[in-house]
């Protein structure tokens, strides 16, 4: 193969250097260079997507707890809008358990599970959200449950104390969803059961 | 990345110009990288916060109603009164409360101590309530001081 020469003079001294061979010094200092460089990129974008993951996750627990707490707030410290809601259930604006504040009724309480659960779910409010409320006794024993059977990989339950007839009872609330991230740019959340 | 340069030997100095480029390179994803670790970081912390703070004190406050309703602080009775929080309170929360006691005359009668107090620098959620005891007038008046935390 014939060498393509490159010369220069110097002084009296004419240097020739094959245009080849420097090619080939600067595509290794260059694919160097390129490789640390994309290897570097590869762990930010990565990062990236994982920070973005992580947000968007965030954001979907703080909205499920958000919901959660002004539900349990509404269940335990009001009494519903109509606060007569009991005589036209399907009709009402929201739904309270109460009749003064943490004194659970259970005219309110067989109301409400008589409801259809989508009726249910739309008049707590609990937007895109499932559902499940129990009543317990203050060691744990189930009363009454309604709602969906909590299933989802995200789940936020909480827990607030009242009384009913002179006992301390539980209400126990958990809302959930099978959460699946809008953001799946990597494969590996993609049917990850996350 | 720059053209290949000659120093006085004609030899080339194009590496010592790609390893300038390279460590700029290195450098710049670096930064970003540990401001990406940063908000993170800083993500987490936020978050837990917030909702530990609020359902602790909504919790809180539940647990002290119910007392009140139920007439158990009335009795003044730091056994008992202890023994209703530990029965209702989840498990992984912790409550201390101090019961400060008036006579109608406004004169401190008595303080009451229930459970133990947080370990310093333990972040708690706190709060008081006031209530009235008595048989069949007002005795006392009360306040109840508490604070909860997560075990």
């Amino acid at each position: 193969m014939l060498d393509i020469l490159d010369c220069r003079r110097f002084g009296k001294t004419l240097d020739c250097r094959s245009k080849t061979a420097k090619g080939q010094i600067f595509s290794t200092d260059l694919m160097f260079a390129a490789s640390v460089f994309l290897i570097l990129l590869a762990f930010v974008w990565y990062s990236w997507d994982d920070m973005q993951y992580d947000i968007n996750r965030k954001l979907e627990l703080s909205d499920m707890q958000n919901y959660a707490l002004s539900i349990s707030d509404a269940l335990v410290m009001t009494s519903g809008s109509p606060h007569n809601w009991t005589l036209d259930a399907e009709n009402a604006q929201s739904i309270g358990l109460v009749t003064l504040p943490r004194q659970i009724s259970q005219d309110r309480l067989d109301a409400l599970v008589a409801l259809p659960y989508d009726a249910q779910r739309e008049k707590l409010g609990s937007g895109r959200f499932d559902f499940w409320l129990a009543i317990k006794t203050a060691n744990g024993a189930v009363l009454s449950s309604t709602g969906s059977t909590p299933a989802g990989n995200m789940q936020v339950g909480l827990e607030r104390i009242v009384v009913q007839d002179g006992e301390e009872r539980i209400v126990n609330i958990v809302l959930w969803e099978d959460y699946k991230s809008s953001f799946v740019s990597k494969g590996m959340y993609a049917g990850s059961g996350l | 990345m720059r053209g290949a340069d000659y120093d006085q030997n004609g030899e080339t100095i194009m590496k010592n110009g790609g390893m300038i480029f390279t460590m700029d390179a290195i450098m710049a994803i670096v930064v970003v990288f540990l401001a990406i670790i940063a908000a993170q970081t800083q993500m987490r912390v936020a978050e837990l916060n917030y909702w530990d703070s609020m359902y602790s004190q909504k919790l809180a406050n539940d647990v002290i109603a119910a007392l009140d309703e139920q007439g158990v602080l009335a009795t003044l009775d730091a056994a008992a009164i202890e023994s209703n929080i530990t029965n209702v309170l989840p498990d992984n929360y912790e409550m201390w409360a101090e019961i400060e006691s008036y006579t109608t005359d406004l004169v401190v009668n008595r303080t009451i101590a229930i459970g133990q107090e947080p370990d310093a620098g333990k972040p708690v959620v706190s709060g008081q309530r006031m209530f009235v005891s008595g048989s069949d007038y007002i005795d006392y008046y009360n306040i109840i001081r508490f604070k909860v935390w997560l075990d």
